[in-house]
C-alpha cells in the first residue's frame, strides 16, 4: 500500500472520484458542428432524399438488362450448337460442339 | 415543430427539417458521446456519425419510443463501437508488445482524457474515474454513464437500454460497488 495515504484517505479519494461522475457538466457543441453534419449529409447517397420512383426505375432497368443479357447468351449458345449439328459436314464441328468453341477459338 | 411532424418532414426528404433536428438534438448527442469517450475530438466525430446514421435510418423509425430516446440509443451504440474497437486494438498491441512486435494503427493517446465538462483541478481524478469505468462490464458501464455522467433519469436510462427501472437500479448498484473496489486498488497503488 502507498505509505503516503491512510485507509481513511484512500476511502475519501474513492468517494471524491465517484462523486466527480455526477459533477461532470454538460457542454456546448463545438462551433461549426452542424455545418459539418449537413455537409456529410449532402455527400451521402441518401435513401431518404432519393425519390422512390427513381430507385424503382433504376432497379427495374437493371433487372431488364440482366435478364436480356442472360437470354441473349443462352439463345446464342443454343442456336450455334443447333446449326452446327444439323447443317455441317465439317469434322471440326464435332470438336466445336464438344468444347463449345467458336471459329475464332479454333 | 413537434417531433412527429419533424420526423415526417425528414422522411419526406426535407433537409431543412433535418437541420432543425440537428439543432434540437446536437447538444444531447454530443454530451452523450462525451460521457462515454471522455474526449472532445472523439465525441465530435462520434456525434457526426450519429447524425449520419439518423439520416440513413430515419425511414425505419416507427415511433415506438420517443425520438430523443431513439437518437440517444444510436449515440450509445456508436460510442460503444468505438470503445470496443479500441479495446481490441489495445489488447492486440499489448499481446504483440509481449513478443517484441508493435502493431500499426494503435495510438496510446487514444486513452487520453479530455472532457471539457470537467474542471482542470479534477483532471487526474477524471483519469482514474475513466479508467475504472472502462473496466466495468458493458451493461453496468452504460447504466452508470447514462445515469451519473449524462444525468439521465432512471426512466430515461431504462427506455434507452430497453430495460426496466429495477434492472437499472441493480446495474447501478453493482457498477458502484465495482468502481469502489477498482478505485481503492488504484489509490492503494498510487496510480
Amino acid at each position: 500500500m502507498n505509505s503516503k495515504m491512510t485507509e481513511d484517505e484512500i476511502a475519501a479519494q474513492v468517494q471524491a472520484t465517484l462523486a466527480l461522475a455526477e459533477q461532470v457538466e454538460q457542454v456546448e457543441v463545438p462551433l461549426g458542428f452542424k455545418d459539418g453534419v449537413m455537409k456529410g449529409i449532402e455527400a451521402t447517397a441518401s435513401p431518404v432524399l432519393r425519390p422512390l420512383w427513381l430507385k424503382a426505375t433504376l432497379a427495374a432497368a437493371a433487372a431488364i438488362l440482366i435478364l436480356a443479357a442472360n437470354t441473349l447468351t443462352i439463345s446464342h449458345f443454343v442456336a450455334d450448337r443447333h446449326v452446327v449439328a444439323v447443317a455441317s459436314t465439317d469434322p471440326l464441328d464435332q470438336i466445336r460442339m464438344d468444347y463449345s468453341l467458336t471459329d475464332t477459338d479454333i | 415543430m413537434e417531433d412527429g411532424a419533424l420526423i415526417d418532414a425528414v422522411k419526406a426528404g426535407d433537409q431543412n427539417a433535418f437541420g432543425l433536428l440537428v439543432d434540437r438534438y446536437e447538444r444531447r448527442v454530443f454530451n452523450a458521446c462525451l460521457g462515454f469517450v471522455f474526449n472532445r475530438e472523439d465525441a465530435q466525430d462520434l456525434a457526426q456519425e450519429v447524425f449520419l446514421e439518423i439520416f440513413r435510418s430515419i425511414h425505419a423509425f416507427e415511433g415506438r419510443s420517443a425520438l430523443g430516446t431513439w437518437i440517444h440509443r444510436i449515440a450509445v451504440t456508436k460510442s460503444l463501437e468505438l470503445i470496443r474497437s479500441r479495446g481490441r486494438k489495445k489488447r492486440a498491441a499489448q499481446l504483440l508488445s509481449l513478443i517484441g512486435l508493435q502493431q500499426a494503427g494503435w495510438d496510446p493517446r487514444a486513452d487520453e482524457v479530455d472532457h471539457p465538462g470537467i474542471r482542470l483541478e479534477n483532471k487526474d481524478r477524471a483519469r482514474h474515474l475513466y479508467a475504472a469505468i472502462d473496466s466495468l462490464p458493458e451493461q453496468q458501464r452504460i447504466a452508470f454513464t447514462l445515469s451519473k455522467i449524462d444525468g439521465r433519469s432512471y426512466e430515461e436510462v431504462a427506455a434507452i437500454m430497453e430495460s426496466t427501472i429495477p434492472s437499472i437500479e441493480s446495474l447501478l448498484f453493482r457498477a458502484k460497488k465495482a468502481l469502489q473496489k477498482k478505485l481503492t486498488h488504484f489509490y492503494q497503488q498510487d496510480l
